[in-house]
C-alpha cells in the first residue's frame, strides 16, 4: 500500500491516491517498484489520515516561532479511533494544529460553523457549534477514548447536517 | 478608520488547509495576552503588509485576509489603534471574555473573512 500525490491544475492543491498492490522492497528494507497493482482509489481531499500524516511534520515553534508541535503517537492515535468511531455519512472536517499541541476539527455547514479542539493528551474533545446567522450555540466536551463520546458528536454533526437539507428544499 | 476599513489578518500556513483557513486564525493565542495582531487596510496594501511581516525572523504567512472595523464592532470587539509598533498596527481586543466566547467571535469573524476570500496568497 502506498500513496501517490499528483498536481491538480484546476484546484491549484496536490490529489492523493491510494494504490494496494504488492511492492518490492531492497535488501534495506526501503520501497521499490511495484510487483502488481490491485486497486487505485482517489483519496478524498480532506482525508483524515492524510492530513494528520501532513500534521506530522510540523516542528516546535512552527507558529511565528511558538506552537508546540503534536506529537506523533497521539497523531497516530486520533487517526485510528477517527477511523473506528467517526460516522462515515458525516462530512469529513478540516484539521488544524492548535497552539498547544492539540488537533482542531472545523466544519462549516450552512449557517453552522463547528470546531472540535481535541486535547491529545486528556483525549477529549471541546465541542462548539455556532450559528452565525442568529447566534445559536451548542456546546459539548466529549470524552473521545470511549465509543459514547463520538456518537454524541456524531449524532450532534447529524442533526445539523439534517438542519441543513430542511433549510434548502428548492435544492432538493 | 472607518466602519469599513479593513482589518489585515496573516494567516499562518499551519492555519490554512486546501484553501481555507481555520478560526483559529481570527482569535489570540496564548502568547498574544487576548489581543489578535491586524494592519489598518486604510493605511497599507495586502501584499506590502504580508511582505513586511514575513521579512521577520520566523514569520510565515499562507496570505492576507481581511475582517471590517464593523465586524468587529457587530461581535462587541473594539479595535485598539495601537500603532505600535509600526504606525499601521491595530489591535482586536478580546479581552475580558471567556474561552467560549473568545471562539464564538473568532468563528464569527473567520466567517466574515472567508466570504470576502483572500485578498493576497503567498504564491501570487
Amino acid at each position: 500500500m502506498t500513496l501517490g500525490a499528483f498536481a491538480n491544475y484546476n484546484t491549484g492543491h496536490d490529489e492523493y491516491v491510494l494504490i494496494q498492490g504488492i511492492v518490492r522492497k531492497d535488501r534495506n528494507n526501503r520501497l521499490g517498484r511495484f510487483e502488481s497493482i490491485e486497486h487505485v482509489t482517489p483519496l478524498d481531499p480532506l482525508d483524515v489520515t492524510l492530513r494528520l500524516d501532513e500534521l506530522a511534520k510540523l516542528e516546535d515553534g512552527w507558529l511565528d516561532g511558538k506552537g508546540k508541535a503534536p506529537a506523533k503517537e497521539k497523531l497516530e492515535w486520533i487517526a485510528a479511533t477517527f477511523e473506528s468511531s467517526f460516522d462515515t455519512g458525516l462530512s469529513l472536517p478540516h484539521l488544524y494544529p492548535t497552539a498547544e499541541g492539540g488537533v482542531q476539527a472545523e466544519w462549516s455547514l450552512n449557517d453552522w460553523e463547528v470546531s472540535l479542539d481535541i486535547d491529545l493528551e486528556k483525549r477529549e474533545g471541546s465541542y462548539q457549534a455556532l450559528n452565525v446567522k442568529d447566534g445559536t450555540c451548542k456546546e459539548l466536551i466529549l470524552p473521545l477514548e470511549d465509543r459514547e463520546g463520538w456518537s454524541r458528536l456524531n449524532e450532534a454533526l447529524r442533526q445539523l447536517e439534517i438542519e441543513n437539507v430542511e433549510e434548502r428544499p428548492s435544492e432538493l | 478608520m472607518n466602519s469599513e476599513t479593513l482589518l489585515l489578518r496573516q494567516v499562518n500556513p499551519g492555519f490554512v488547509q486546501l484553501g481555507r483557513p481555520t478560526s483559529q486564525a481570527f482569535r489570540p493565542t496564548p502568547k498574544d495576552e487576548c489581543l489578535l495582531s491586524v494592519d489598518d487596510g486604510s493605511l497599507i496594501q495586502p501584499k506590502a503588509s504580508w511582505e513586511r511581516f514575513t521579512r521577520e525572523p520566523d514569520r510565515h504567512s499562507a496570505g492576507v485576509m481581511a475582517v471590517t472595523f464593523a465586524e468587529c464592532s457587530g461581535q462587541e470587539l473594539p479595535v485598539n489603534e495601537d500603532r505600535v509598533p509600526f504606525p499601521e498596527h491595530c489591535s482586536i481586543d478580546f479581552n475580558g471574555l471567556s474561552e467560549s466566547s473568545i471562539r464564538k467571535k473568532a468563528k464569527a469573524l473567520a466567517r466574515h473573512a472567508v466570504e470576502r476570500d483572500w485578498l493576497y496568497r503567498e504564491s501570487q
